[in-house]
């Protein structure tokens, strides 16, 4: 893990305490309810305490700042598997291919959007066989359209780009 | 009082017993064995994404059917740990120790069976003992006020909060995040919004589904995605060949052994499956009449370890049913399902939804001999799960997220809401900050938070109050007992010299993640 992204999410993590603070701090403290706390008292203390502890990961990184040589230290998330490297840039992409995905079901509809997305996830993730990337998708696509729409009786998306272009 | 249990058992028979429940806790009992056997999609991940097709069941149908995948993912984890050497469930991993080499001598069959049959008995005499305390622990809490419900709730998200994750304190600024996301809404006592931001969507709070759903599978999707990693090939020679009963009369003892201990450690919040393994796979060993087997493909260790791994489901709902507070994170997954369903969880869920938690028993006894019969099917097949694609999996995986999120409440908005917890809980996964502990604190936030304000109430605003009741004042001790403990032994730790003699049998390749 490398450590200055370590302090710098820790730095964020004030900082959206603080913001948490001073918005919990525009709700109303006291209501027409007899009551000690009211609805702003929790939100605040739970900010408080997000700060103290933004503030103790802060502390206790700078303290060891030194004694750690280089950037990279031992990580306190998740471990990768040694010997395969890592790629961010995948996973920004699968990231950025679901939200598209998702973007895209209302206006393109599950039949379409899915078999597009499980193919272009699946080569990102390093498939390559073009029989498994139309494969896979395809029959995932039907599959799961049957056990949803028919068994499950799960709504759709209604495909309203796809539909006006169609109309045309 | 005996009368009112036999009645509340009868009802809770008879809604199990009625063919869609059954069905449903099928269902969930193979989704729980896929779930399970899947490397990278944990108990607690395979529960959730059944989460969202549960909203428009009856609640009992619902918990029957998510203990049931519950169930089978415990069962289910021993395939792979097993057949590839990799453990499908965290607490599996002592089963990849003794099971891969039952494997390579050719005895797959006799390990996978030990670990249904070991399982399976587990199971049933944990549900049996969480039958036996629920009731009591459920009348000792029904005597509890709002001070003492907020004290267990601060118990629940400490106790699991540091025991999740290498840092303390990250989890528990994970769990307090958590609980901050649960004042997003309307204000639970006044009903006034908070931190709506304007938006329609939000006038009522964010829905849990969608943000546990990002947080637990999304997440994992993600970072799954940070490495292409085949599962490992499977080596050795396949037998489905069972257990005879004279290899299983031999486990008896260990068996008999992990089960109590199973149940005790799963008791405990925030224990979890992991240790209740580790502990009965020593003692096992040291009761075993052949201790050297162990380490080179004992069957009796793997009877030992599943057989804690499933026992610790009855301890798990002890806490969780007759107090409200979770036994572990995929229990907290059944309290949000009651939260879905308009059911709050606490000490007086048995006495107001006594069909419910009569009904859960009922469901988990029947989930447990459906699971036993397709975990035998299972055995000869289960070779082709190493020929599944990894890529494939997240696929479907995202696609299930995505559809049953939707059909919550037929809304983009919720699947997007998934999707920015899944980037978010990616991020807390890389730096060490627990997902796990962040959905603790948004199923137990908006109770914590009434509790809380209620207890003070009562107090006229005096926060004495939290320290000058007994109950309240003990189960705080606990509480702060269970943040600091993590820390001291931390420290102590790295001062001893390293690897109890467990450890050294643990081969350094193996790598486990304290994944929920």
């Amino acid at each position: 893990m490398d450590k200055r992204a370590d302090l710098a999410i820790a730095v964020f993590l004030l900082g959206l305490s603080a913001f948490y603070f001073y918005t919990a701090r525009q709700v109303p403290f006291r209501t027409q309810l007899v009551e000690p706390l009211g609805p702003g008292g929790v939100p605040q203390l739970l900010a408080v305490l997000l700060g103290l502890g933004a503030t103790a990961l802060i502390v206790k990184r700078m303290a060891r700042w030194r004694s750690e040589p280089g950037w990279l230290v031992e990580p306190e998330g998740e471990s990768d598997d040694p010997g395969h490297p890592v790629s961010l840039v995948r996973v920004a992409l699968v990231s950025a291919l679901i939200l598209v995905y998702v973007l895209s079901l209302p206006q393109l509809g599950f039949g379409v959007s899915t078999p597009i997305f499980m193919a272009a996830a699946l080569f990102a993730w390093g498939v390559r066989d073009w029989r498994q990337l139309v494969g896979v998708s395809l029959s995932t696509t039907v599959l799961v359209y049957l056990l949803f729409a028919f068994v499950l009786k799960v709504r759709f998306p209604e495909a309203v780009l796809l539909e006006a272009l169609l109309r045309r | 009082m005996i009368e009112q249990f036999l009645v509340n058992l009868g009802t809770g028979l008879k809604i199990a017993f009625q063919p869609d429940s059954l069905l449903f806790v099928l269902i969930g009992g193979a989704w729980g064995i896929l779930g399970g056997a899947l490397p990278g999609i944990s108990a607690t991940v395979t529960m959730t994404l059944l989460l969202p097709f549960t909203y428009g069941m009856r609640p009992e149908q619902a918990l029957m059917m998510l203990a049931a995948s519950y169930t089978g993912s415990a069962f289910g984890g021993a395939i792979p740990a097993v057949l590839i050497r990799t453990p499908g469930i965290p607490s599996a991993l002592l089963t990849v120790v003794e099971g891969h080499q039952l494997h390579l001598q050719g005895r797959s069959g006799k390990a996978i069976g030990m670990a249904l049959i070991g399982g399976s008995v587990g199971q049933w005499i944990s549900i049996i003992a969480m039958m036996v305390f629920v009731i009591p622990l459920s009348e000792i809490g029904v005597k509890f006020s709002h001070p003492e419900i907020f004290a267990l709730m601060v118990l629940g998200l400490t106790a699991c909060a540091s025991l999740t994750g290498k840092s303390v304190i990250k989890g528990l600024m994970a769990a307090t995040f958590g609980v901050a996301l649960g004042t997003i809404g309307s204000d639970p006592i006044s009903g006034i919004p908070r931190f709506n931001f304007e938006l329609r969507e939000m006038a009522f709070g964010l829905e849990i589904i969608p943000v546990v759903i990002g947080m637990l599978a999304l997440s994992e999707v993600l970072r799954a995605s940070r490495q292409v990693v085949p599962w490992r090939a499977t080596t050795g020679k396949f037998s489905a060949a069972l257990p005879t009963w004279s290899e299983i009369r031999g486990c008896t003892r260990a068996i008999l052994i992990a089960s109590g201990l199973g149940f005790v450690v799963g008791a405990l919040p925030g224990a979890g499956g992991s240790p209740a393994a580790f502990v009965s796979y020593q003692e096992a060993k040291r009761w075993s009449k052949h201790p050297e087997k162990f380490g080179k493909g004992s069957i009796e260790g793997v009877a030992a370890v599943e057989t804690a791994n499933n026992a610790v489901i009855g301890g798990e709902l002890v806490p969780t049913l007759g107090l409200g507070v979770p036994g572990s994170v995929t229990t907290a997954v059944l309290l949000a399902a009651l939260i879905i369903h308009g059911i709050e969880p606490g000490p007086m869920l048995l006495r107001r939804n006594p069909e419910l938690v009569f009904s859960l028993f009922a469901g988990l006894m029947t989930a447990v001999f459906f699971v036993l019969v397709m975990g035998l099917l299972t055995i000869r097949p289960s070779i082709y799960i190493t020929t599944l694609s990894r890529p494939a999996v997240l696929a479907v995986t995202t696609v299930l997220v995505t559809v049953g999120t939707y059909s919550l409440n037929w809304q983009v908005f919720d699947i997007l809401v998934a999707w920015v917890f899944g980037v978010v809980g990616y991020f807390m996964y890389t730096y060490g900050f627990s997902p796990a502990s962040a959905v603790l604190g948004v199923v137990l936030g908006s109770l914590l938070e009434s509790n809380l304000r209620r207890g003070l109430g009562l107090s006229y605003g005096d926060p004495l109050v939290f320290l000058s009741r007994p109950a309240t004042a003990i189960i705080l001790l606990v509480a702060v007992f269970s943040a600091v403990y993590p820390l001291v032994a931390d420290r102590l730790a790295k001062r001893r010299t390293p690897a109890t003699a467990v450890e050294r049998e643990v081969p350094e390749e193996l790598s486990v993640r304290a994944r929920h």
